[in-house]
């Protein structure tokens, strides 16, 4: 059982199924093509499936989808938040590193060579403690005692 | 959109949006929570005005993406492909509805999505597409091709 061809009258038939209103010579048209007595058919099966499926749907309680949504928000949320002290503990070490390097009492102050001379391991490895320091008591404090992140 | 409307849409679209899915995955806990996060996703995000098809054409859209990720998450072959064309010239008999169910549920699960968003939902080529992220030109061959396959597999049980 197999069709070779459409016809493109199958959505006024569907139509008609729908609004059950056939016009006197589409009622006729359908009886002698195949591709549209195909189409009657499996609409109607279909629909009564789809009906016999809804009945035993298993749908979530509309609670839980409101109360699921609000934590979704408040995730996202709390990590925009987490992003943002990220930003600013960054920009922190940043700020404490150029401050270290221009205003040193030994020598001229607000010297921008002595930014670029200034950059070894020790400087480094100070900033980076800069940002430890700045960031992870606060990034701590979100994962456990808020208990998310 | 208010929690009035939600639940309004919600109560509207949750049980047929079920049926889809259910049809489409075969996996009652797969669809279970693919509805849940498909509701959530619509009422969490901040999504433009939209009409009411448009809304119901949006939750289709997330919850069959969300399927299909699922899928690939777990290393199961999903992709539209198109099915292999063998015309037969049979004699029409009429369709069972329980035969057209057992038949329908042997299909790959592309086709059976076609077929349910075609026949179940009523949905237009241009919407499908959508749903599907296919081409609209691509729709009405497929599903000549999914339906087909079907009256392929009704006329074997006969």
């Amino acid at each position: 059982m197999m069709m070779n061809s459409e016809c493109n009258r199958e959505s006024e038939v569907i139509q008609a199924i729908i609004e059950n209103n056939w016009p006197g010579e589409l009622r006729l048209h359908v009886d002698s093509c195949v591709p549209c007595r195909i189409s009657e058919q499996l609409f109607t099966a279909f629909q009564q499936i789809k009906t016999e499926t809804e009945k035993y749907a298993n749908i979530p309680r509309f609670e839980h989808i409101l109360i699921e949504s609000e934590l979704q928000k408040e995730t996202h949320r709390l990590q925009n938040f987490n992003r943002l002290i990220s930003l600013s503990a960054f920009a922190a070490a940043a700020a404490g590193f150029i401050l270290i390097t221009l205003f040193n009492p030994h020598d001229d102050w607000m010297s921008v060579r002595r930014l670029f001379s200034f950059f070894n391991f020790q400087t480094v490895a100070s900033c980076v403690l800069l940002f430890v320091i700045a960031e992870a008591p606060l990034h701590l404090f979100l994962k456990t005692r808020l208990k998310i992140l | 959109m208010n929690e009035t409307e939600f639940k309004q849409l919600y109560e509207t679209h949750a049980k047929s949006l079920w049926a889809y899915i259910r049809r489409f995955c075969n996996d009652e806990d797969l669809t279970n929570d693919v509805v849940q996060e498909s509701f959530v996703r619509m009422l969490s995000r901040e999504i433009p005005s939209l009409t009411d098809p448009q809304k119901k054409t949006y939750l289709y859209q997330t919850a069959t993406r969300l399927v299909l990720d699922h899928w690939r998450a777990n290393k199961k072959v999903t992709e539209l492909t198109i099915a292999d064309r063998t015309e037969q010239s049979f004699e029409w008999k009429a369709v069972q509805k329980i035969d057209l169910e057992n038949a329908f549920s042997q299909m790959p699960s592309n086709q059976r999505s076609l077929l349910w968003l075609a026949y179940a939902e009523n949905y237009s080529h241009n919407e499908i597409a959508d749903i599907l992220h296919i081409q609209t030109k691509s729709v009405r061959v497929l599903l000549f091709r999914a339906k087909n396959k079907l009256l392929k597999f009704l006329s074997e049980k006969e």
